[in-house]
């Protein structure tokens, strides 16, 4: 999926490159970063400087969780845009130009009519991706979770008559508990009789690899950790390649997203003008009883007005008037205006917003567009390289994405139950089933500190922000290079 | 038992640091870059009292530097309102400066945090008028003297003792402060070329009056028959130049004492090494940062012996010491000062007094403060 080919002129070191093309997909299953970079004998050597740390990396950091596209943790260097093309020569380089996008082919449903599917068709879309990513050379193995989109992933992978390798992290702190992902992912894998194991691990293991974790991390995250565990535990099986239930969400509408926008939507069309008021507002209930009202809350007026600020609202970490406690003033402004986050959330979905798309098809495409490409997809990356592990994902393919975009911008577009529906027989999927989200008992780990209050993903942040902090120098320890 | 390194939460109160001028704003920003670099600090509240001056320096990442803090009294106590309403935690709170002994100590009990504070120099010499922070002062778990000296002068006073005291020198940007050829645009500025010239710097204030100006201008008369040429740079700006200025005119010296008037940090190495010997003989210095930074650019210095420039010095091994009483001493210094002039080399015991190690004492200290009862040391 993802290319780096760099003809050169010799052989030598020294040859000097004459053209470099990067092709990736759309929402890159690799992703790949370009800036200040010195090319020399193929090989990408990054330069960057730590005391200039760009301001909107960290604004975007605290503000979602990650550094947000197109900045990265160190200034000068940009990710290079998802689904794009570039060309390169030398002393030269056109503009990045796209060749998919996730916008794109939403709208494009509606200037090409959308449509329901026929009986079994999502299912054969979904064996074709499956199929084409179990191809290897190696046994490829599955992340087996109790949730709906890795046991379809096990289902029909089945049904293609592979040998089946399944791996499930669970958490000695669970066992016995409804949180507790083995047993349902045990019944599954005893269904479909593949090879099985169970990993659990406790805080004691947690401790033990928690600075491997930090150091495997490539950019300051807040997720990660799970992948990281789930992928440790399947290389220690030998596995080099796993698929992975990421982007089920994104495409049959699994998040509470889906739900809560158009809920906050709707309840904030019936008020008065927002702005300048719900601004005062938010002011003021936080002014009052900041300990007492939650700061997403006090925010509620200020970012329903529209579906850029909701979907905002419903994933930030801290909300932008929250900040000024966290980062230094002059830093913070420089931050947020490079941001604009608002103004780029909605610029995301702004050819969706002239077609008139439906929410779901907006909010899937903003689910796609930011958290799974910023957040979900960079962390699969890191975490399973860190054990050199391929984590593929089916559910992200560009074909599968082409072929369903139009059903995902209809007026019925497919849900969880039709996902579920498409491991039957050899699979019942109960409802039971439906979203239990993948939970880790870390933020407990974490909270469970002589005199501290429970400190929770914020707390986390700092912890991951903290970290990064004392990093040595990026000369010395390179960011993994898309052409070494 | 927590396995996990803990994370630390710093609030300081200081008097100024960044747009600050003078020995105690930069200690205030060499410390707030030691905390940024310390490991174990997530973050650290910084409220000034004043900015008295604009600055572009780069706060350092984990530094909230609080501008609104610095408009007025008004203003600073809103903002400190503002951080003891505000749930996130405290581990540590820092007063820069005994006169916020009050609200740091306020700031500590409502987040049930540690109290530090800095001592500095003749701030923390004498008792206290206001009762208060006297009696607070035995409420401060932790203090953090820039001298011995200081810390000697301090618990003479106060009721504290030894084991709560650790010494934390200030230190001086090896890199910034170096050797230099005399920059001919500066020694043009000032009237200095082919002179030889003996520099002090320093705030002027008529109220301190301890830097040791008057001691210096008292011997030029004596010093020029020796020296020819000889100019006195004074470096620095306050209430009591006029007095100065008066005082050379009526000595007959007022060709040979050049004011520089102040000038900003990045003109300071470059002015250091206009001279061939610095001279200060105080009698008030808690430390004595120009000291070192005189050092740094490897101009022979001469100081005090009767105050914190004795530690600043080594105890000798960096400069001379005289005593600021004795003018004949002063006289004999300068001029065995001046003789050994040799460009381009610095003491390599300056090191000493480096940024790093500065920071290192600092993540030390650190670490003492979040694991224990015993004892704090740090030199």
């Amino acid at each position: 999926m993802h290319i780096v080919e760099i003809p050169r002129d010799g052989e030598g070191l020294a040859a000097p490159m004459t053209q470099m093309r990067m092709w990736l997909d759309a929402r890159r299953i690799e992703p790949a970063t370009f800036g200040m970079s010195l090319i020399a004998g193929g090989t990408i050597f990054r330069l960057a400087f730590r005391d200039r740390r760009d301001a909107a990396a960290l604004a975007g950091f605290y503000l979602w969780g990650h550094v947000p596209e197109p900045f990265s943790w160190w200034t000068g260097i940009r990710m290079f845009p998802a689904g794009h093309v570039q060309r390169v020569g030398v002393g030269r380089a056109s503009a990045p130009r796209p060749f998919a996008t996730i916008q794109d082919s939403y709208a494009g449903s509606y200037v090409g009519g959308s449509r329901q599917l026929e009986p079994g068709e999502l299912r054969g879309m979904l064996l074709d991706s499956i199929s084409h990513h179990l191809v290897a050379d190696v046994p490829v193995g599955i992340f087996l979770s109790a949730g709906i989109d890795s046991n379809v992933i096990a289902a029909l992978a089945a049904k293609l008559g592979t040998r089946l390798r399944t791996v499930t992290l669970a958490f000695k702190e669970y066992a016995g508990t409804p949180a507790d992902e083995a047993p349902l992912a045990e019944a599954t894998a005893r269904t479909l009789k593949t090879e099985h194991v169970t990993v659990r691990i406790d805080r004691d293991e947690f401790d033990a690899v928690v600075d491997d974790f930090f150091d495997c991390m490539d950019q300051p995250t807040i997720d990660g950790l799970n992948t990281y565990l789930v992928s440790r535990a399947a290389a220690q099986q030998g596995l080099k390649v796993a698929l992975s239930g990421l982007g089920g969400d994104e495409l049959f509408g699994g998040y509470p997203s889906f739900r809560q926008i158009p809920r906050l939507l709707r309840w904030a069309g019936g008020l008065p003008s927002h702005s300048a008021l719900s601004r005062s507002v938010q002011r003021a209930l936080r002014l009052v009883a900041p300990s007492i009202v939650p700061p997403k809350l006090a925010g509620l007026l200020a970012y329903s007005g529209d579906i850029a600020g909701a979907y905002l609202l419903r994933r930030a970490l801290y909300l932008e008037d929250e900040l000024e406690g966290l980062l230094d003033e002059t830093r913070l402004r420089d931050g947020l205006e490079k941001l604009a986050t608002v103004g780029a959330i909605a610029e995301s979905i702004a050819g969706l917003q002239r077609a008139d798309a439906t929410m779901h098809a907006k909010i899937s495409a903003l689910e796609c567009g930011w958290y799974m490409r910023n957040q979900l997809l960079r962390d699969a990356d890191w975490a399973g390289m860190a054990h050199g592990l391929e984590v593929r994902v089916p559910y992200v393919d560009l074909a599968l994405f082409e072929r369903l975009a139009p059903v995902i911008g209809s007026s019925a577009p497919p849900s969880k139950q039709d996902l579920a529906a498409c491991a039957e027989p050899a699979l019942r999927i109960s409802s039971e089933r439906a979203k239990t989200g993948f939970t880790t008992p870390v933020r407990a780990w974490l909270a469970r500190r002589p005199g501290r209050r429970p400190r929770g993903l914020r707390g986390w942040a700092a912890e991951v922000h903290r970290r990064f902090r004392s990093l040595p120098r990026p000369e010395a320890r390179d960011l993994p290079s898309a052409a070494a | 038992m927590d396995r996990k390194p803990l994370s630390l939460n710093v609030q300081m109160l200081l008097t100024d640091g960044f747009g600050g001028f003078g020995g105690i704003a930069k200690f205030n920003r060499d410390f707030l870059e030691a905390l940024d670099s310390c490991p174990l600090v997530e973050r650290v509240h910084a409220l000034p009292r004043l900015i008295p001056d604009r600055f572009d320096d780069v706060i350092p990442e984990s530094i909230v530097y609080d501008r609104a803090a610095a408009r007025g009294k008004t203003a600073f106590l809103r903002r400190l309102l503002a951080h003891a309403r505000n749930d996130d935690r405290v581990d540590i709170v820092v007063c820069g400066h005994l006169n916020l002994l009050p609200a740091a100590w306020l700031c500590a009990r409502r987040h049930g945090a540690r109290l530090a504070a800095v001592i500095h120099g003749i701030d923390a010499w004498s008792s206290r008028t206001f009762g208060l922070t006297q009696r607070l002062t035995e409420r401060v778990d932790a203090y953090i003297a820039v001298s011995q000296h200081t810390a000697g002068k301090f618990m003479s006073w106060s009721r504290v003792t030894t084991d709560r005291i650790v010494i934390l020198p200030n230190c001086v940007d090896l890199n910034r402060f170096r050797p230099q050829d005399r920059d001919p645009g500066l020694a043009e500025r000032y009237g200095l070329r082919s002179s030889k010239v003996i520099m002090t710097v320093g705030r002027l204030a008529s109220r301190e009056r301890y830097k040791g100006f008057d001691e210096v201008i008292d011997i030029l008369p004596r010093l020029s028959t020796q020296v020819p040429r000889l100019k006195y740079l004074i470096v620095g700006d306050g209430s009591d130049r006029p007095r100065l200025e008066a005082k050379a005119r009526s000595l007959g010296v007022s060709e040979q004492v050049v004011f520089a008037g102040r000038i900003s940090e990045a003109e300071k190495s470059a002015h250091y090494n206009l001279a061939d010997a610095y001279v200060m003989p105080s009698s008030g210095e808690g430390f004595g940062i120009v000291l070192i930074e005189a050092a740094a650019c490897g101009v022979p210095v001469v100081g005090s012996c009767v105050d914190g420039s004795r530690e600043a010095l080594l105890g000798g091994r960096l400069g001379r010491l005289v005593d600021p009483n004795r003018p004949g001493e002063l006289v004999d210094a300068i001029l065995a000062a001046l003789r050994a002039r040799g460009r381009s080399r610095r003491n390599a015991e300056i090191e000493v007094f480096s940024s790093d190690n500065f920071k290192r004492r600092v993540a030390s200290w650190i670490g003492q403060m979040v694991h224990a009862a015993d004892p704090l040391r740090l030199c």
